[in-house]
């Protein structure tokens, strides 16, 4: 028979997080942003509505973008989690993060990491340009830029990825 | 003093697209905003709150928590432990001066009444859920009409909802004697929907009590939160939560967003400040989404009677404006300050025989209307641009042709306004609105795709720069505008720059530092901006808000640099025998004019002055300059934006196709950090055109408490912009800005709706309720089959 | 916006998460990819006692491709399956259509076949897909397996037939013999639907279902009959006529019948020429 954590335990969940197995020992409705900057306390994964519309908490679990507010805790034992802390190194910046720098892709800031991490995704996951302008950046909410800066900034990451394609999108 | 002497600077900063130096913590997930910070034993709050739109408080029944908690604190004794909260602005008979965190009564869902604290924010929501409220129930009074009706009343005992009225501009018999001379008029009901701000960061709050001092009171009463204006908390702080300011440090750390919803403390966090002095240990609230969306103070939500009186042949007459505003359940800081300053500046940049307003605000239960992006400007832009419209489309003149007519020139300047004592400075609007002809003119023609496309031009002057401080007790305001900076070389030739306005987003690291760095001749990388800490930096009771920071902020930043560069003259001038006027600072430098091998390096002219000895006659030791900035006059930046809309008239979506913006905001510090803040103020403006729309149902209910009901534009709907400047620099200020963060919005709400109005003509008159919603648009297009 | 307690508990086998349904029946809730089921957990409106995470469970993320009838076949997803798993998978190009247009990229990698039409919200993308492809839901319990037609699936607004002890191992996909197609208005991209509406030539007939316009998905029999012998104009007729939209938020009644309308000529204009040819 399967076991059940009671809704007051707390129960371990081990997975590698940037790059080293962490086990976080949370009650299992932790959401899994909380446990990131409140356990955890990597503070960049960002919190804007708990309600999966907002995108600032994106991370990328094996690979793949989600949000970590619709994310369990439990959910992430024995996977791979990586944060805005994994991308760049003590100094410089990883391409995405450096072309949002020069496009002037940020105001606030607070949007930021969820909007790295999905396109760090997407990159990886070898998506072009125009899904990533058209329908990743879409997943996300910025009140400040109006975007537009943001789309400069995926062509110029992209314009390094794939210099072949150098037209822009509309 | 002088100002931009060029023999003591060398401008290579200011109008460069410096990159911003702020950037890399954003990036990288080292940034560091309110709930960021952990402290030891540090507990957390959820705030009780109304579930009735409207009632009296009976009780607050905790009898059945089960839920580990470290304290409830209720309403009784906050309303025992507190003062009321300050209100900054005291409009014509206005009588809600100051406003009780809890007077008995509840008049919004979500009203805050009090606060749980527990070890973690689940539990803290676990013990609402079985902390019950039981209040007796008073009907809700939900929109203009049952607000003005008076049958039920929020506050009895004054006899009426209407919390403020005014009159503005011209009188009531000039403005009719000038509609009776007129050879045409029109009149049209409007109606601006209700928008929330939607930071990003929704508010935040940590509030460390520290240890006790010889009264029992905290010794240093440390508080984060996400604001734009640290020292309008402290104030409120203090005075609501009685606790001497000396005794206070509120520090803004990183903050997401402000918007204008977070230009003061709200009741919800000065009564975490409350439980926390209580407990004596440090609690943190951090406000979820539905909260944002539900008691974050909204805005606009008025109804308008626009009435424009013409000649014939195109000439502007007059312009007279009944207003009413839904502000809410109470009045927050600035009360009804947003339809004071769409009053004041309705005319635009138009010669009018008459300009008039009648305002009132209206007490309605549901969240208070506040502080937007735009405060009330984009309102004075969306009604005054609509109705020229109107005249243009009735008169079948060209709308920019019509506005050339009326515009006032540059030789006419500086205009006095009729609706106030202030006179617009050197703005040449007529070639702004040529410039943003030519623009449209090189859009490639429309497809003919089955939708409906539409073009307009807006035109504003923006009355930014706020100031002077004088003037504001003849308005009721009851804060100073002015600002001040601090700057301090260190003994290597770096600055730091302690300046009163806060930055979240605007890059004010970047552009003071540009600002200063030239009037230094150091490199903008050797200045560090500090701000928004009350312990060190400058008072400001603003913060930044009403796109006054560069303006006004920025000004005292260049006093303070040009007085630190004439100390730092003189101080080489005696080092090099020299004159002080013949003393050139640059790249590092101090060197005599035309003689570039007497020179210093300026870590050396730094070094002697915090050495101390031979220096100049008259001067002490040490690098320090403060300089207050208090402006002589409002700055007034415009632009004129022009965009094209496709309707598709089966679904009612409205597409924008292309965008262009006239800016002029004086000096233009840093083009990409202007172009930024054009960029995010449009977005700021189509939303609340065509989606962003708060939601209260007939029982008081909101019903756009998430993301995926109150919608704000995402990337799809937003269009790329061309952008241009003009560069007439402020006689005013000290560097020449002008100020412009506001101006996206207030050009881009009225050129959208203004747009689809165009590409809809004969359903025109039926659009006059924003925002431009699918469902509006449909209904406007097919008006036998159903209304919105 | 925290979730209220819950247990928790992520069995390996169906036979335990069948087990687990029989202790705690409706007083549990089935955790798939999470994205309607933790947004209703975070705003309360849920508040099971037991969340089942199937996350582990063997079995479920199979997708098949079965012959059922001459010239007619269909795609037997687990469960678990992703939606853009099954978009790859379906041959249909308006089923990967109407996948595409779930949610954001971030969300629809989440999104499984099982959890969009458990969650049964009728402007979503999927369970009209089902109704108009005739498909199928396959119901597993302690006792007992059965499969439920599409049509008898979906019974109110977020509502189906499943008993509670019951939950789903797979969803049937019928692939169409012609071609597919998904439109969808929606007020901004990744939002739900106001209107969705998928048609399909099948077997020398028209399928027609569409989201956003009822409590539940709403196959559109007098609108598919119409198409078979009718103009477009009488196909839009009688679309009205099986359509009965509700008014809310964020459109009305008759507006949702205009863009519904709208829908149907875009999707006649592309699929007539290609099932001519």
């Amino acid at each position: 028979m399967t076991a059940i954590t009671p809704a007051t335990d707390t129960r371990d969940t081990t997975f590698v997080l940037n790059g080293t197995e962490t086990t976080l020992r949370v009650r299992p409705r932790t959401l899994l942003s909380d446990a990131l900057r409140h356990d955890a306390r990597v503070h960049g994964t960002h919190v804007g509505c708990e309600q999966g519309a907002c995108g600032a908490c994106t991370v990328i679990v094996d690979d793949v973008a989600r949000r970590s507010c619709l994310t369990l805790t439990p959910q992430v034992h024995g996977r791979i989690v990586e944060t805005i802390e994994s991308v760049a190194g003590t100094v410089g910046l990883d391409p995405i993060q450096q072309a949002i720098h020069d496009a002037h892709g940020l105001q606030c800031g607070f949007c930021t990491p969820g909007i790295v991490m999905s396109l760090v995704a997407a990159r990886r996951a070898g998506a072009d340009r125009t899904i990533a302008v058209d329908e990743v950046l879409d997943g996300h909410l910025c009140r400040c830029t109006g975007y537009i800066n943001l789309r400069a900034a995926i062509e110029l990451a992209w314009n390094e990825l794939e210099p072949n394609s150098l037209e822009p999108s509309s | 003093m002088t100002l931009l002497d060029p023999t003591h600077s060398v401008t290579r900063h200011v109008g460069a697209r410096h990159e911003r130096l702020e950037d890399r913590p954003f990036l990288v997930g080292d940034s560091r905003y309110s709930d960021d910070i952990e402290l030891p034993g540090l507990l957390h709050a959820a705030i009780i709150r109304s579930p009735s739109p409207h009632g009296i408080v009976r009780s607050v029944d905790t009898s059945e928590l089960t839920v580990p908690v470290d304290l409830v604190l209720g309403p009784d004794e906050i309303a025992a432990t507190s003062n009321p909260c300050p209100i900054h602005w005291i409009l014509p008979e206005q009588w809600q001066t100051e406003r009780p965190l809890y007077d008995g009564r509840v008049r919004f869902v979500g009203d805050p009444i009090g606060v749980v604290v527990a070890a973690d924010r689940y539990l803290a929501e676990d013990a609402l859920d079985e902390i019950f409220v039981d209040i007796e129930e008073l009907p809700p009074v939900v929109g203009i009409d049952a607000a003005l009706a008076d049958m039920t009343l929020l506050y009895p005992d004054r006899g009426t909802n209407v919390m403020a009225q005014w009159m503005a501009g011209d009188d009531a018999v000039h403005t009719d004697a000038v509609f009776t001379a007129a050879e045409s008029s029109l009149s049209i009901p409007l109606r601006i929907g209700r928008v929330a701000g939607v930071p990003m960061e929704i508010r935040a709050i940590v509030v460390d009590p520290g240890r006790p001092g010889r009264d029992g009171r905290p010794e240093k009463l440390t508080i984060w939160t996400s604001t734009q204006a640290p020292h309008a908390v402290r104030d409120a702080v203090a005075e609501v939560c009685r606790i001497p300011q000396h005794r206070i440090r509120v520090i803004g750390p990183d903050v997401g967003g402000g918007f204008g919803v977070k230009d003061h403390a709200y009741e919800d966090e000065l009564m975490v400040v409350l439980a926390a002095l209580k407990l004596g240990r440090p609690v943190k609230w951090i406000e979820d989404r539905w909260e944002s969306l539900t008691t974050t103070t909204q805005a606009r939500d008025e109804q308008y009677t626009i009435d424009i009186a013409y000649d014939r042949d195109g000439t502007l007459r007059g312009i007279r404006l009944d207003a009413v505003r839904d502000a809410g359940a109470y009045f927050s800081i600035f009360g009804a300050g947003p339809l004071f300053a769409m009053t004041g500046t309705l005319g635009g940049p138009y010669r009018w025989d008459a300009v008039s307003s009648h305002a009132r605000a209206v007490a309605s239960t549901t969240c208070p209307n506040h502080s937007y992006r735009g405060f009330g400007q984009t309102q004075a832009t969306f009604v005054r641009e609509l109705a020229v419209d109107a005249v243009a489309a009735e008169l079948g003149m060209d709308p920019i042709e019509l506005r050339l007519k009326n515009c006032i020139t540059p030789d006419e300047q500086p205009y006095q306004l009729r609706t106030g004592p202030m006179k617009y400075d050197d703005g040449d609007y007529p070639t702004s609105l040529r410039m943003a002809r030519a623009m449209a003119d090189a859009w490639p023609p429309v497809p003919d795709d089955g939708r409906r496309w539409g073009t307009a031009t807006s035109i504003y002057v923006q009355q930014a720069g706020v100031g002077p401080s004088q003037g504001n007790p003849h308005v009721g305001l009851q804060i100073g505008s002015w600002e001040s900076t601090t700057l301090r070389m260190e003994r290597d030739g770096t600055v730091r720059a302690y300046v009163g306005v806060s930055s979240h987003g605007q890059g004010h690291a970047t552009t003071f530092a540009q600002l200063i760095a030239d009037r230094l001749g150091c490199e903008p990388e050797q200045v560090e901006v500090i701000h928004s800490d009350t312990d060190v930096t400058p008072y400001s009771a603003y913060g930044t808000a009403a796109s006054r920071s560069i303006a006004v902020g920025g000004g005292s930043a260049v006093l303070a640099a040009e007085q630190l560069a004439a100390r730092l003259c003189a101080i080489a001038a005696e080092i090099l025998e020299a004159s002080p006027d013949d003393i050139v600072l640059d790249s590092g430098t101090a060197s005599v004019v035309g003689t570039p091998a007497r020179s210093l390096d300026l870590a050396e002219v730094a070094n002697r002055a915090w050495q101390g000895w031979a220096l100049p006659a008259g001067y002490d030791a040490g690098l320090v300059e403060h300089a207050v900035y208090e402006p002589p006059e409002f700055t007034w930046s415009y632009a004129t934006h022009s965009c094209r809309v496709a309707v598709d008239p089966e679904t009612g979506l409205v597409e924008i196709d292309r965008y262009a913006v006239v800016m002029d905001c004086g000096t233009v510090v840093n083009p990409t950090i202007v172009e930024g803040q054009i960029h995010g103020g449009v977005a700021q403006g189509l939303g609340p055109a065509l989606c962003e729309e708060v939601v209260v149902d007939e029982t008081g209910q909101p019903r756009t408490t998430t993301l995926l009901d109150y919608l704000v534009p995402t990337s799809s709907l937003m269009p790329n912009i061309e952008i241009a400047f003009q560069v007439t620099p402020s006689p005013h200020t000290p560097g020449g800005m002008k100020g412009m963060g506001e101006g996206g919005t207030n050009g881009g709400f009225s050129c959208v709706v203004n747009a689809v109005r165009a590409a809809l003509p004969e359903a025109a008159h039926r659009l006059t309720q924003t925002p431009f919603t699918p469902a509006r648009v449909w209904s406007a297009l097919h008006p036998d089959q159903e209304t919105p | 916006m925290k979730p209220p307690p819950f247990a928790y508990c992520d069995p390996e086998t169906v036979a335990d998460v069948c087990d687990l349904l029989t202790e705690w029946v409706d007083d549990a809730a089935l955790l798939a990819g999470g994205q309607s089921l933790i947004p209703l957990l975070n705003l309360r409106l849920a508040r099971p006692g037991l969340v089942i995470d199937l996350g582990r469970v063997a079995g479920l993320d199979t997708i098949e491709h079965l012959a059922t009838a001459p010239n007619h076949a269909v795609v037997r997803c687990g469960a678990g399956v992703g939606v853009t798993a099954l978009a790859t998978a379906h041959p249909g190009a308006g089923v990967a259509e109407a996948i595409h247009w779930i949610g954001h990229p971030q969300i629809r990698a989440r999104t499984t076949v099982g959890g969009t039409i458990a969650h049964a919200d009728s402007a979503a993308e999927l369970p009209a897909v089902l109704m108009a492809l005739d498909g199928s839901v396959t119901l597993r319990s302690a006792t007992s397996e059965r499969t439920v037609m599409a049509q008898d699936w979906f019974d109110g607004p977020f509502s189906t037939t499943r008993e509670p002890e019951e939950f789903i191992v797979s969803v049937d996909v019928p692939v169409p013999d012609g071609p597919s197609w998904w439109g969808e208005v929606a007020r901004r991209r990744g939002d739900f639907a106001l209107v969705g509406m998928f048609v399909a030539r099948d077997r020398d007939t028209w399928r027609v279902a569409l989201s956003g316009v009822g409590p539940t998905p709403v196959r559109a029999s007098g609108c598919e009959g119409a198409l078979a012998g009718g103009t477009l104009d009488e196909a839009c007729a009688a679309l009205d006529l099986d359509l009965d939209p509700p008014d809310d938020l964020h459109a009305g009644s008759n507006h949702r019948r205009s863009i519904a309308r709208q829908l149907l000529r875009r999707a006649m204009s592309e699929l007539t020429p290609a099932v001519a040819a």
